[in-house]
């Protein structure tokens, strides 16, 4: 008799033992086992980064902590959306459940930050178990860890919470592969506990990014019409629909008050993928552009293409081979879509763009399929037909190396810059479209006349800049009387804002000097931007300037 | 691979290590590393004494502009003997010299890993620990950023004194004995630090082999209280070889670590502990230890050091992979307390990295002497190397190949972007006095000063005549000498001596030598020059720099001026004396017995 000298696998039955005495039902609703332990601990290297005590500069930058703040001052509002900061769009923007689940952490103890940060980190984990429940009856256990690995270090996901800050897109990544994995359980024991996870499952999607989940949905059905099942189909698909149905439900507060959203943001169709994007190695931290010279990584992933042809190549499980067929089609239907050979299709039929922000969006939902057929590589290699010690422990060895590949292929990507200052609660203010946030600013000396102040602002920028704005520092009386002026670029015309990257933090001081001829005292500081070409400034809600403080 | 009984994987893991060695056979050095030039310049030093006639250096008369320090009565002298032997016996520059002893290091250490990893879990662990361990980021830090010699040089002995440990228990043989007894004494005698971090883990992982040992022969379940004590007993007599090993490591280096400890109390510790080498900046945080950041900068407070603290992507991978793999193999089921032990010394080493650990560092003076809370990665570089190999334990040979060269090339994968050096050109110019004095006034370097120094300085009239081009032909203050009342002259001087004609014109005229005081400087009046000690010259250090000053009768004579052996230094020199004594003792034994009867296991000699 084997014996093992393994910790794993006792801390596992002991964690089994506190689940089944919580949930009291003989048949448990999840397969806890010690590979969802080892799953957490081998995707350290993806949720680590986000155990830094500052907060990963992307794109996003400091938005989704001001927005955790907002839901917290309005807390109750069920038609409350993260909006600061943001247009409004019901379908393309990120839904409520990631930020009620950083405020839960956060009454935990956690600041804003690390709440945002530990959302993202149990996306990932999540995610991996998600996909390691799915692919497990299918690929066996090596074959789901390592399904899972690949799903837990694909580069989209990492660029969605390391580059972009896409918090809740990330959060819905994490939360896709527990929905495909119900619907699967749901079909095979027709439990109520697990159809109603589906359906959950659905909502939550809904709750999380809704645009995703349209599509999301659309998969789940598509997969449950391609059973012949019809008793399963019915059951399955009423849960489905249940789930859908709750998703609006739990949207409807924010359509009713704040309508479904507005026009695209971006030409759609411009920012499709080029073919040859998803297989560059290359990784940056810029935008999506349009054309074919995004900055942005779109990279399907050497590890889930390779592992993947080599899955086909040597000869994918018989078993479930009807779920690997769907997961081809659903891969490269997903990838179509998100390709430019989809450009006549998305101009004759542009409704279902509606949902996305940018079509490459898409292969967040391609993401579990590709991993499941990148999972199919270890069966396939090993030889799931030869039995014994030896040959257990030859395919240990090979998984060993195939996971350890993985992991090596991503590790280049986890270098994320941080931001390091503590965020306020709420940005001073927002200028222009949504062009630029002003995130705090500090006063140093005394607004009497004669005196110089200084000013330390830090900004944001929230979308690419077409024009070197200028900043104004004004001090004036009660009058509106000015007595002290000063104008400049961004650190003294070192760092333009057209430079600036969308996200990054940028500081700047400023110093003004007050005539001693003025008041003795009564002022405020006023600041803004404006375009240095024409004069126009930048609207900061009714006004076209930020008053900082009185005097 | 296996040819007629010989195990041609030890070639293979020398071919695997080539690569890390690679940056060192190419043009140029890094003098950009943070110890690259105190590593040409320790060894420049250590020369020239090694070549005025003191085969163990422990005074070097050059050291913070020319005031001397006892660096190597304090700081391990291996690593420079073995500098020594190149540029000896080889021929080779300083910097050649430098670069041969890290070559040295980094095969040595594969081979040692390769060793100990092979006695527990087989050729193809084996193979997979010594690569894992060559190309640990930790290590390479060690190689290419620090470029810290006696420290990459420890962490070559650490396997072998493994690997003599284990096998002092598991097949206890006088060969072994002594030959960890010389693994232990290079470990000390290379870093003293590295050993004391090390040694209680060492005793540990001994203890655990002898219970493992004992559980074949009764099973431990079977064990009461009644019992206890006689299991100790055995616990012990499984342990002794072991123990003996380590104590005979000690013994052979006691002529260093014994002065080392008892004076290091005269050299001033703040220059150890204090300032930039505070261990509170330098605690690791958790995304370090999986960050793929690599650099050259150096470690300082905060969580972004442009350096890589980083475990190894590859390694713990492994590692995890190994949980509940290893120990399924039937011939492997002792490993499992091996890889258990492995385990437990990587989460101490994490630990104790992390400023979690803040209040163990305050609490606990031993855990300090570590100096900087990332040199616990020591820690998880052997325990990763070994973890790395686990699920190869037990493997069949035939079978094992295939994989663990694929695992072996995993890990150099992982590690191929972290193989390189900043080449650079010494900013001091060419190795010399001069090019010495230039880097202690930049970098603040290698200018230690004793206890009675309580101003530090910051150049001196030997740095002027050097930089002059000239010779330092007498360490005597003639600045003080303006009255004439007393004259001096020196008739000769080396790295630990001056002798001097004096003239004093009357009772209490002091000598003032510009040498830092430290014990073992000692004064004699000589019955004539280069002639006999005729009495002892009382030695006192004076003023703001402490320097030597000898009071000298009235009249005219010769004295001498003589580092010398103090009380402990004599003592750690007869201790390692005897020690080696004590081993060839045990050879002509062993050599008797063996011919008087045959082959006789360890417990039967007397």
């Amino acid at each position: 008799m084997m014996k093992g000298c393994d910790a794993a696998p006792t801390l596992g039955r002991a964690l089994g033992l506190c689940y089944n005495f919580a949930m009291p039902s003989t048949r448990r609703l999840f397969p806890l086992e010690s590979d969802l332990i080892l799953l957490t601990l081998l995707a350290v290297f993806a949720w680590a980064p986000l155990t830094h005590p500052g907060f990963p500069q992307t794109h996003a930058g400091l938005l989704p902590v001001f927005n955790l703040h907002d839901l917290g001052r309005r807390w109750g509002d069920l038609a409350w959306g993260p909006a600061v900061g943001r247009v409004h769009d019901l379908w393309r923007g990120e839904g409520p459940f990631p930020y009620y689940l950083a405020a839960a952490l956060r009454a935990l103890g956690l600041d804003g930050g690390d709440a945002i940060k530990a959302v993202g980190g149990l996306a990932v984990v999540v995610g991996a178990w998600g996909l390691y429940a799915w692919a497990r009856p299918w690929l066996g256990r090596g074959g789901a860890l390592l399904s899972a690995v690949v799903y837990a270090y694909w580069p989209y996901a990492l660029a969605a919470r390391l580059v972009r800050g896409a918090w809740a897109e990330a959060v819905w990544m994490g939360l896709w592969p527990l929905a495909l994995w119900a619907l699967e359980a749901a079909k095979a024991t027709g439990q109520k506990r697990n159809l109603a996870t589906l359906a959950f499952a659905a909502a939550l999607l809904a709750w999380t990014q809704a645009g995703l989940a349209a599509w999301a949905w659309a998969a789940l059905w598509a997969r449950l019409l391609s059973w012949r099942e019809a008793r399963a189909r019915g059951r399955v698909g009423a849960a489905l629909l249940a789930g859908a149905l709750l998703g609006a439900a739990g949207l409807a507060p924010q359509a009713v008050n704040a309508g479904w959203g507005g026009p695209a943001p971006v030409d759609f169709i411009q920012h499709l993928v080029y073919p040859f994007q998803f297989f560059l190695a290359g990784w940056g931290d810029g935008l999506s552009v349009a054309g074919w010279q995004d900055m942005l990584p779109l990279s399907l992933g050497l590890a889930a293409v390779g592992l993947t042809v080599v899955a086909w190549v040597v000869g994918p499980p018989t078993a479930g081979r009807d779920l690997f067929l769907f997961a081809v089609g659903a891969s490269v239907v997903g990838l179509f879509l998100a390709s430019t050979l989809a450009a006549p299709l998305w101009s004759t039929w542009p409704t279902p763009a509606r949902t996305l922000t940018y079509p490459w969006q898409l292969l967040g939902l391609v993401g579990p399929f590709l991993a499941l057929l990148a999972g199919a590589a270890f069966p396939a290699l090993a030889g799931r037909d030869q039995r014994g010690e030896e040959a257990a422990l030859r395919r240990s060895a090979l998984h060993a190396g195939l996971v350890a590949m993985v992991v090596l292929a991503s590790y280049a990507y986890l270098q994320p810059r941080y931001i390091t200052l503590t965020p306020p609660r709420a940005p001073t203010a927002i200028l222009g479209d949504h062009q630029v946030m002003l995130v705090d600013v500090e006063v140093e000396g005394a607004l009497r006349a004669g005196e110089k102040i200084g000013l330390t602002a830090r900004w944001q920028a929230l979308k690419p800049l077409d024009k070197d704005y200028s900043i104004f520092v004004h001090v004036v009386d009660e009058k509106g009387e000015r007595w002290g002026q000063h104008d400049t670029q961004p650190q003294g015309g070192q760092y333009p804002m057209t430079r600036w990257r969308v996200g990054e933090v940028v500081e700047d001081r400023y110093e003004v000097l007050i005539r001693a001829d003025g008041p003795a005292d009564g002022y405020r500081v006023i600041l803004g931007l404006y375009d240095w070409q024409t004069g126009a400034r930048l609207r900061v809600g009714d006004a076209d300037h930020v008053v900082i403080t009185r005097g | 691979m296996k040819a007629r009984g010989w195990d041609w994987n030890w070639l293979l893991v020398a071919g695997i290590s080539l690569f890390a060695m690679g940056p060192f056979f190419a043009p140029g050095y890094f003098w950009g590393a943070h110890d690259a030039r105190h590593n040409v310049y320790f060894l420049f030093l250590f020369d020239r004494a090694f070549r005025d006639g003191v085969w163990w250096p422990r005074w070097l008369p050059d050291f913070t502009f020319g005031y001397g320090y006892p660096f190597f009565n304090i700081y391990g002298p291996l690593a420079s003997f073995l500098g020594e032997f190149f540029h000896l016996v080889g021929g080779l520059d300083f910097v050649a010299s430098v670069e041969a002893v890290f070559i040295l290091s980094i095969l040595a250490s594969g081979l040692g890993m390769y060793g100990f990893a092979r006695d527990w879990g087989g050729r193809a662990a084996g193979l997979v620990a010594a690569t894992a361990y060559v190309y640990m980021p930790y290590h390479l830090l060690d190689l290419y950023v620090r470029a810290a010699l006696a420290e990459s040089v420890a962490l070559a002995f650490i396997p072998f004194v493994l690997w003599g440990c284990r096998a002092s228990v598991m097949r206890p043989r006088w060969a072994v004995v002594c030959g960890t007894a010389l693994a232990y004494a290079g470990l000390m005698l290379t870093s003293h630090l590295v050993t004391f971090i090390f040694t209680p883990f060492l005793i540990l992982y001994v203890v655990i082999l002898g219970l493992v040992r004992l559980n074949r022969e009764e099973p431990l379940r079977e064990v009461s209280a009644e019992s206890a004590l006689p299991l100790l007993a055995n616990l012990a007599r499984q342990a002794f070889a072991s123990g003996l090993a380590l104590a005979l490591g000690l013994g052979l280096s006691a002529l260093f670590w014994l002065p080392a400890w008892a004076e290091f109390r005269y050299v001033r510790q703040d220059q150890w502990y204090g300032g930039r080498y505070d261990y509170r900046d330098d605690f690791v945080y958790f995304h370090q230890l999986f960050s793929p950041t690599w650099g050259f900068g150096v470690s300082g407070p905060g969580p972004d050091d442009p350096v890589g603290f980083g475990l190894g992507v590859v390694p713990v991978t492994l590692a995890l992979l190994g949980l509940g793999i290893a120990g399924r193999a039937r011939r492997a089921e002792d490993a499992c307390w091996d890889l258990r032990f492995f385990w437990f010394f990587l989460v101490v080493g994490v630990f104790l990295t992390m400023g979690a650990s803040v209040p163990l560092w305050e609490a606990l003076s031993p855990v300090r002497y570590a100096q900087f809370p990332w040199r616990y990665l020591t820690y998880t570089t052997v325990a990763l190397a070994c973890l790395s190999a686990a699920s190869l334990v037990g493997r069949r040979e035939a079978e094992a190949l295939l994989p663990a060269l694929f695992l072996s090339a995993l890990l150099l994968l992982g590690s191929y972007p972290y193989l390189r050096g900043e080449i650079r050109e010494p900013a001091e110019g060419p190795v010399s006095l001069a090019g010495l004095m230039r880097f202690m006034q930049s970098a603040d370097e290698m200018t230690g000063a004793t206890i009675w120094v309580t101003e530090r300085p910051h150049w001196s009239p030997m740095a002027d005549v050097i930089m002059a081009g000239g010779e330092i032909t007498s360490r005597v203050d003639y600045s003080r000498e303006a009255d004439k009342s007393l004259i001096v002259g020196s008739v000769g001087i080396s790295a630990v001596h001056e002798e001097l004609y004096f003239r004093a014109a009357g009772p209490g005229k002091r000598i003032i030598f510009n040498h830092f005081y430290y014990p073992g400087w000692r004064a004699y009046l000589l019955d004539k020059e280069h002639g006999r000690p005729v009495r002892e010259l009382p030695v006192e250090p004076q003023g703001p720099l402490g320097r030597i000053t000898v009071e000298v009768p009235a009249g005219e004579g010769w004295m001498l001026l003589r580092f010398e052996d103090t009380p402990v230094r004599v003592a750690g020199k007869a201790i390692s004396g005897l020690t080696i004594g004590l081993l060839a003792v045990g050879w002509v034994i062993r050599w008797w017995l063996r011919r008087a009867k045959g082959r006789v296991p360890m417990e039967e000699m007397p």
